[in-house]
């Protein structure tokens, strides 16, 4: 029956699909698929892939050749496969699923968050013969979303140096532990990563991360923000506000900087860490708080103990368990690492393509000393996506203190370049190492006689080994 | 020495992060002296490296694994051979053989190119393929 629009509209001669779209309905479908950004691949009745979009070969990093026949458990890698399968529900019960939340591990090994889409796949008779999933990406979303709230995860905490595996092996023991840890490294190295990682890990996770800054308030705010105060404490003290410590009730209380609070500061944190009980200002009740305390500094605690601004009771007491993030130009092995991971992350978090970073500029970036460490790698790389319209970020879009003193001849071809990047590593270390040519041998891997070797192969005139500055307070 | 493979419905277990059983292969000179089922129930990584660590294993063989998971397992010192695939039996033959990691057991994206399938993490350090 035509209804009253229909009946306004005129009449459209029948058309074959083929007429009206220039290909068969499966040609259609097919250009509909690959056009898609959610991914799509279907299974036959014994859970083989039969067909695999051009989506899907992107989240999950594996090609169709690779995919199809294969079981999709295989392929998918999705945290549901063993135990609640979206498809083999549908297979079992007809019943079309829509969204569900899930995760994969795609191929390099990164876990994605997505939402996954079921339905039964039917021949021209009605029988099944098999099912379809669509699964949209939503690692753009997630990241936007921890960016919101400040969260990073322990796969955060990147490196493949040797100085990052030490701190790797000890993460496990030291995260199932209740003992406080102090975390020493210089500004920049990812002393709080490395806090979020244990508390992430750790019996607490469910529990709050509680993060405070001790050197950047100054005294009376920062016990007041500590412990929390009653109403009428202090002047402007209207109503009664619970502290960090409360806050971090069941969880992890992260004090950065430690090594600049009060003396009388730190008798009351001492108070604290012994007797797990603290009284908020202007009151006499005691309250017991049940949070696991980490600390960090970029001073070196021991030496204030030596220099008495810092309590010996307090060091002993917080240094039950003492990790030292290394600074970025003692693992350059780990900048491109570094360098990679933060491009994807500004990508998505700037809705931005950029295709990564050339090798001149990356050269440039192995070079540099970073005593800002890590947060100046990242600083760098942001700084190059302000000024980088698209393809992959050359010298002239890196900040005036990273790029270097590499020269520009150094550089003009492919070859030219390895060996300008291989020459300003070694230049880099031997300045770090005070041009001791053995010192700067070990930190890059390599024998001394290579070292030699490779020096004069590349022309480097370094000047002669002076002894190295004893090491002073790493103040930030 | 103690192999363990994480499994499911007789194959390896698609994806280590979410496996619920182990088999466990102790094993001398190539042969298998003894072999048991284990659960894997701790949902979180740290759990699931405190259980492989309780039953001594000294090698596991596991199907695709998060990078931070892989980190822990073989900073704990467990040689890790991740992003393998096929029947059980097979896999554990291969493995007392000599042949695993192998081209024959590789996850598909795993193959080729950069994809962890390439190296395996082992003690702390991500190997090649021989």
């Amino acid at each position: 029956m035509r209804t009253s629009l229909q009946a306004d509209r005129p009449e459209r001669p029948e058309t074959t699909p083929e007429e009206a779209f220039g290909c068969s309905p499966a040609e259609t479908v097919n250009i509909v698929l690959e056009s898609i950004s959610d991914g799509v691949f279907t299974v036959d009745m014994s859970w083989r892939i039969t067909s695999f979009n051009r989506a899907a070969e992107g989240i999950t990093g594996i090609p169709r050749s690779e995919a199809l026949g294969r079981p999709c458990s295989e392929v998918l890698r999705s945290s549901m496969c063993e135990t609640s399968c979206a498809l083999r529900q549908t297979m079992k019960n007809g019943k079309k699923v829509i969204n569900r939340p899930a995760s994969i591990v795609n191929s390099q090994g990164k876990s994605l968050p997505l939402t996954v889409s079921t339905n039964l796949l039917r021949d021209y008779w009605g029988n099944v013969i098999g099912g379809v999933e669509t699964f949209r990406d939503l690692s753009t979303v997630e990241e936007l979303r921890r960016e919101l709230e400040g969260r990073t995860g322990c796969g955060n905490l990147i490196g493949h140096s040797r100085a990052m595996q030490r701190v790797f092996r000890m993460i496990p023991d030291v995260a199932s532990s209740e003992s406080t840890v102090v975390i020493q490294g210089e500004t920049g190295t990812g002393k709080e990563l490395l806090a979020r990682a244990l508390h992430e890990l750790s019996p607490r996770r469910a529990g709050p991360f509680v993060a405070i800054n001790c050197g950047a308030l100054p005294e009376t705010l920062l016990e007041s923000e500590l412990f929390g105060y009653r109403a009428g404490a202090f002047t402007g003290a209207s109503r009664n506000k619970p502290g960090r410590l409360a806050a971090a009730e069941g969880g992890t209380l992260f004090l950065d900087e430690i090594g600049d609070i009060s003396p009388a500061l730190q008798v009351r944190l001492l108070r604290f860490l012994q007797e797990r009980t603290y009284e908020p200002l202007g009151s006499n009740v005691t309250l017991r708080a049940d949070v696991r305390v980490i600390a960090a500094s970029n001073r070196d605690l021991a030496r204030l103990v030596e220099r008495k601004q810092f309590r010996s009771d307090l060091f002993y007491r917080l240094n039950v368990i003492t990790m030292e993030m290394p600074p970025l130009r003692s693992r350059r092995e780990d900048i491109p690492l570094l360098v990679d991971y933060f491009v994807g992350r500004f990508n998505r978090v700037k809705s931005r393509s950029l295709e990564g970073i050339g090798p001149e500029a990356l050269a440039r970036l192995m070079a540099c000393d970073y005593p800002g460490n890590v947060r100046q790698l990242e600083n760098a790389v942001e700084h190059a996506f302000a000024l980088c319209r698209g393809g992959k970020i050359r010298p002239e879009h890196l900040p005036g203190d990273c790029r270097g003193v590499i020269r520009e001849e150094a550089v003009s071809s492919p070859a030219s370049t390895v060996k300008g990047l291989e020459a300003q590593l070694i230049l880099a270390a031997l300045r770090v190492n005070g041009y001791s040519r053995v010192a700067a041998a070990r930190e890059l891997g390599i024998h001394k006689s290579t070292l030699f070797r490779k020096m004069k192969a590349l022309g480097i005139r370094a000047p002669a080994s002076r002894p190295k500055r004893g090491n002073g307070d790493q103040a930030g | 020495m103690i192999l363990a493979v994480a499994v499911w419905n007789g194959r390896v277990s698609p994806v280590f992060d979410h496996s619920q059983r182990l088999l466990l292969v102790e094993a001398r000179e190539g042969g298998r002296l003894h072999e048991r089922e284990e659960t894997l129930d701790q949902p979180f990584p740290l759990g699931r490296v405190a259980r492989l660590r309780e039953l001594r294993v000294n090698t596991l063989i596991c199907g695709a694994v998060s990078k931070p998971l892989a980190t822990l397992i073989s900073a704990s010192g467990i040689r890790v051979i991740a992003f393998t695939a096929g029947e059980v039996g097979d896999v554990v033959e291969a493995f007392l053989s000599g042949g695993l990691p192998g081209p024959a057991f590789w996850m598909p994206g795993c193959g080729r190119g950069h994809g962890p399938g390439r190296r395996r993490f082992r003690r702390g350090r991500r190997e090649g393929v021989r």
